[in-house]
């Protein structure tokens, strides 16, 4: 987009006029004194409204400067004003200046004056000379100026726009840009682009728009010609052919587009120009409306030889070579020294020069036999070499076949006494035709004895090498195969047979790097042989094997490994005299690349109180890799543990001092190539028994030796009687006490029956389920103070002359105090606690004590006194008690417990009884409460044996 | 082309309708290839030619002189079926000298291209006319004109009268050729 800027007519307006009256003033006051000059006369004006040029002539005397000024005629304002020294025409004697406008000139009437200047003096201005514009009444339509206006980029261009007679102006739009307008005269409008940037081909549009029709101007912005590279040559050494760049696009087209020429020749319309001599000089014009441009070359013709495309190729062609012929258009390059390229492309393409005055053929060596070949032709001067011609056409032509190449033959050993001898398929380049049939010869020291015909398609011959070393004398068996095609026969080729491979000492492993596998020996010391190293699957019998020969003193092989697979194993052997008689000097095992081994077969089983992991070992086509060894895992929800690292060699794994329980546990066996596929086994690990066993053990040897104790006890009664429970010496009393001598009488004392109240019939298991009253437990354990004691232990049960001093342990009560309250209720008990007094005597009822020392022998219990009967009229039970019974010394009282009406008359009904370690009262149990206790010891000891057998179950 | 060849008059009445429909099928063809052509054309002019609201006075230039195509619907339909051929043959005559004149003035190559393939359309319309005419027995009437100097803007103004009048008058000669079939039906 054009910039917009104010029209330089813009210039004010008056003051130049004051200026001039104010000359006008002195210059006549200056005329009285001074030389008077002359006034212009017959000014005329000359437009040139394209160029926007006024040619102004006037005839002025002797002045030879002038004051000029050039005002709009309508507005009167001044665009130009200026002293100039106009040039003096010498025919017609006037003077002439040429001004250039900024504005169109037909936008508006100009008016012109001159006056003569001498110095300082001025004569009177000349009467003003019009140039009349387009916007005079007259001309009432629409119009607009400059039309079809052609200026370079980056030009300013001023454009008028006069409305049509009596319509209202609007507003002038230079493409989408609405411009800022300058008001030439009444009808005239003034619009200025500047530096315009190069328009499309079909210019930029100026639109004025007003009331009236919409009236508008093109104008086209571009660039003058630039061609470059103008040089001329000749293709038939006779005429010349001019080319040029045509450089940077102008922007213009059309009627305004560039025009060219060459020595005056007009070639616009290819660009290019043929003259039909060689002038030796040329100069190119190139012009378009905005400028022009020349170019000049010079050259002798023989410098600028550019060769046609030699024509009609042909061939004569053998099995290794052939002879290309062409022609030429041109009979004058049969003089020309020229020097020709020739690219043939068969399995590679090559581009081979050849010399010589007017070549029209060339001698083609080194081609392959029965190959196609596509060749093409292009030539150009030897002698001032310009440029290479154009390609000739592409000819093809195919060569002749040829007797092929022997083949590459090798004895490939598959079994101990069979053999397939083996040969490479022929490339192409080694076939030199296609092979019609192969013929393997096996014989001995030049006696055929055996002759096969194969197909081309077979590449191998099974020979029975038990046979062939029977028929060998010598060992010495050969076999030969010949390759066979239309040209003829290739020679022989030849491999010994080897009955048996000797193994060598070691087996190593074939490194692979980026190039393949890297074999390396030592040399044999003066060992002129070649070598063989032959490759295949170490356990693919039926897969392909490859081989490579290799020249005597080679020491080391890349074998290439882009056909090997990754993760096969690869056996690669290395023969010394391949050719003679083979042996097998080294052998190595290889992978091309390590993958991680296949799954191994995981077995598990416990062990007593191990876990043992066992494996058989990972299949050789299922290792993938060398075998590094085993990782043992144990699996612990997602996560894995690793146990133990176990190379290769080892394939069990015991897993000690496991707790009962699940498990699972995860092998991996491992390469380089990484950890193989998980093996998982599970197992439940059953409880170990070797803690019921030694149990088990102790009790039986326990049970022996009180068995041996009883037993000897038994035979030795009598010792143990005297030793151990002596008659008790008859006490001596007055009178007639005698006794005879018998065993103590251990009948308990009278008060020691237990005094049963009552015998309700009720369930033994809810005996234990029982609440003593607060005001009993208050009144029986007075100060004991603390809250319920947990008496279920053996412990509790004391002695009630050990009991007495210890402070009374409650009761368990039951879970509910409800059901408490209800077995307080029914009053079913079945114990009846009495006092108990060691030196006791309890502070209500009478003293009871005579009759307790009165009593029989009471080994463990010293005397007690009881305090009368404290039988409760509420009996309370202890069921913690009754459970577990008392010290029942000599069991005597159980069998001869007294009749309950006995115990009711008992002044001490509970002597002998067990007290209550919580109430400090004799506990009294009846029968079925013993019953009960015995029942709960018995089945608290199978209760403790059957949890000691279940616990060591998981 | 093929359109253009000559009916004979003896034809009947179904070889006249189908030279109608021909023709009614050729004008629509070619009202739609000049809607794509002149979007084309009217964007290479450059701004404001291409802006839907621009309308610059139909020039009074020697290619429009022919009577627009914005005669009232009455008086045209008032016309003969003779005059309304007569008039469509005349405008088509003039128009495609007009076409082909921006055709072989128009710098880009692909329009040119374009312009000359309507040219060939619009030349067998008009020889579908002239065929259609002289089976009804009318004359058709030829005309050549000279094409005065102008300038580039005025060039403009007139390829943007030229290809609105052409639309103008396909859009009616359809309406024409459409019409004039169902008359020869009735």
């Amino acid at each position: 987009m054009p910039r917009l800027l104010n029209s330089p007519t813009s210039k004010s307006n008056c003051g130049p006029v004051w200026v001039a009256l104010v000359l006008l003033g002195i210059s006549a006051l200056n005329t009285q004194a001074k030389t008077v000059l002359s006034v212009p006369q017959q000014v005329s004006l000359s437009p040139n409204f394209p160029t926007q040029q006024l040619s102004i002539s006037w005839l002025g005397g002797e002045a030879t400067t002038f004051d000029l000024i050039i005002f709009t005629t309508e507005f009167k304002e001044t665009i130009f004003s200026d002293t100039v020294s106009a040039v003096v025409n010498q025919d017609s004697g006037r003077h002439q200046w040429t001004w250039t406008s900024v504005e169109p000139l037909e936008c508006t009437s100009l008016s012109v004056q001159i006056r003569s200047r001498e110095g300082e003096t001025t004569s009177e201005w000349s009467e003003p000379q019009i140039l009349e514009g387009k916007d005079l009444p007259s001309n009432s339509e629409a119009q607009m100026f400059p039309q079809d206006r052609i200026v370079p980029a980056g030009a300013n261009t001023t454009f008028c726009c006069i409305v049509e007679e009596g319509k209202e102006f609007k507003s002038i739009r230079y493409e989408n840009t609405n411009m800022p307008v300058k008001r030439l005269s009444r009808r005239s409008y003034a619009i200025t682009a500047i530096f315009q940037e190069a328009t499309r081909i079909t210019g930029s549009n100026v639109i004025c728009h007003s009331n009236g029709p919409i009236t508008g101007a093109t104008i086209f912005v571009g660039y003058p010609p630039l061609p470059s590279w103008f040089k001329c040559e000749t293709r038939d050494l006779i005429s010349a052919v001019c080319h040029w760049d045509k450089g940077r696009y102008t922007n213009l087209g059309g009627r305004r587009r560039t025009r060219y020429s060459v020595n005056n020749r007009d070639c616009s319309e290819r660009n290019m120009c043929a003259l039909s001599q060689w002038d030796g000089n040329w100069t190119l014009v190139a012009a378009n409306p905005l400028g022009q441009y020349n170019l000049t070359d010079s050259a002798e013709l023989s410098h600028r030889v550019y060769p046609v495309a030699p024509l009609n190729l042909s061939h004569v062609a053998h099995a290794w070579n052939a002879t290309l012929f062409w022609e030429w258009t041109h009979s004058s390059y049969s003089s020309l020294a020229l020097v020709c390229q020739v690219e043939l492309a068969g399995r590679s393409t090559t581009v081979r020069d050849f010399f010589g005055v007017g070549l029209r053929s060339v001698f083609l060596t080194d081609l392959h036999p029965d190959e196609k070949y596509s060749v093409q032709v292009r030539c150009g001067a030897q002698n001032n070499f310009w440029k290479w011609g154009d390609w000739s056409e592409l000819h093809h032509f195919k060569t002749k076949p040829y007797a092929p190449d022997a083949p590459s033959v090798w004895l490939w050993l598959t079994s101990d006494n069979t053999g397939l001898i083996v040969w490479k398929p022929l490339t192409r380049l080694q076939s030199h035709g296609k092979i019609l049939r192969y013929s393997v010869t096996v014989g001995n020291a030049g006696k055929t004895e055996l002759t096969e015909s194969l197909s081309p398609e077979n590449h191998s011959f099974p020979v029975n090498l038990t046979r062939w070393a029977s028929l060998s004398h010598d060992n010495r068996v050969r076999a030969a195969v010949v390759a066979e095609n239309v040209a003829g026969t290739s020679p022989p080729a030849i491999v010994p047979l080897r009955f048996r491979d000797v193994e060598p000492p070691a087996l190593a492993q074939a490194a692979h790097n980026s190039s393949g596998f890297s074999l390396s020996w030592q040399q044999n010391a003066g060992s002129t042989c070649s070598y063989v190293v032959e490759w295949c699957e170490t356990l693919c019998l039926n897969c392909s094997v490859d081989w490579i020969r290799l020249d005597a003193g080679n020491t080391n092989v890349s074998i290439p490994s882009a056909n090997l697979l990754p993760g096969v194993r690869y056996n690669f052997s290395l023969y010394g005299c391949p050719s003679d008689f083979p042996v097998l000097m080294q052998r190595w095992q290889g992978y091309k690349e390590e993958l991680p081994p296949s799954r191994v077969e995981l077995k598990i089983a416990q062990l007593d109180c191990d876990v043992v992991l066992s494996w058989e070992e990972v299949p050789l086509e299922k290792r993938r890799g060398f075998l590094l060894g085993y990782n043992v895992y144990i699996s612990n929800s997602s996560q894995l543990t690793l146990l133990e690292k176990l190379d290769a060699s080892r394939r069990t794994y015991t897993v000690s001092g496991l707790p009962a329980g699940s498990y699972k546990f995860v092998v991996k066996a491992y390469t380089s190539g990484g950890e193989g596929t998980d093996s998982i086994v599970s197992i439940r690990l059953e409880p170990c028994g070797g803690l019921i066993l030694p149990i088990l053990t102790s009790m039986g040897i326990v049970t022996l030796l009180l068995a041996t104790v009883a037993l000897v006890c038994y035979k030795k009664r009598r010792w143990v009687k005297t030793a151990f429970y002596p008659d008790i010496p008859e006490p001596k009393l007055p009178g007639d006490w005698s006794r005879t001598q018998e065993p103590m009488d251990v009948k308990p004392f009278p008060h020691s029956i237990v005094h049963i109240l009552e015998k309700p019939e009720r369930d033994p298991y809810k005996d234990a389920l029982v609440v003593i009253p607060e005001e009993e437990v208050d009144d029986h354990a007075e100060g004991t103070g603390d809250g319920p004691v947990d008496v279920d232990e053996r412990q509790s049960l004391r002695y009630y002359n050990q009991v007495v001093d210890e402070r009374p342990i409650r009761p368990r009560y039951p879970d509910s105090s409800a059901s408490s309250l209800s077995s307080v209720d029914s009053a079913n008990t079945d114990v009846t606690y009495t006092g108990i007094s060691e030196g006791f005597q309890p502070h209500t009822g009478p003293s009871m004590s005579s009759g307790a020392t009165a009593g029989g022998y009471q080994p463990q219990m010293r005397p007690v006194t009881l305090g009368g009967n404290q039988a409760s009229p509420e009996p309370l039970v202890e069921p913690q008690v009754v459970g577990c019974g008392g010290y029942k010394p000599q069991s005597s009282w159980l069998i001869d417990s007294p009749t309950e009406a006995d115990e009711r008359m008992s002044p001490t009904p509970s002597l002998g009884s067990p007290t209550s370690v919580a109430s400090t009262h004799f506990l009294l149990s009846d029968r079925e409460g013993d019953e009960q206790e015995r029942r709960q010891t018995s089945s608290s000891a199978a209760a403790w044996l059957t949890n000691l057998l279940f616990s060591a179950k998981p | 082309a093929s359109l253009a060849a000559a009916v004979d008059p003896s034809n009947n009445l179904a070889s006249e309708r189908s030279s109608i429909e021909s023709t009614y099928e050729l004008t629509k063809y070619l009202e739609y290839q000049l809607k794509e052509i002149k979007d084309v054309y009217l964007t290479y002019l450059g701004p404001p030619f291409n802006e839907k609201d621009f309308s610059p006075p139909r020039p009074n230039s020697t290619a429009l002189t022919l009577p627009s195509a914005a005669t009232r619907l009455e008086l045209w339909h008032g016309l003969e079926n003779q005059a309304r051929l007569a008039q469509n043959q005349r405008a088509y005559s003039i128009l495609l000298a007009a076409v082909r004149e921006l055709a072989r003035s128009t710098l880009c190559p692909s329009l040119k291209t374009s312009l000359l393939h309507f040219c060939t359309g619009l030349d067998g319309l008009l020889g579908s006319i002239s065929a259609l005419m002289n089976s009804l027995g009318y004359s058709s009437p030829l005309q050549a004109a000279a094409r005065p100097t102008m300038n580039d803007f005025a060039r403009k103004v007139e390829g943007f009268w030229i290809l609105r009048e052409l639309q103008s008058w396909l859009w009616r000669s359809a309406k024409d050729f459409n019409r004039l079939k169902k008359r020869l039906r009735g």
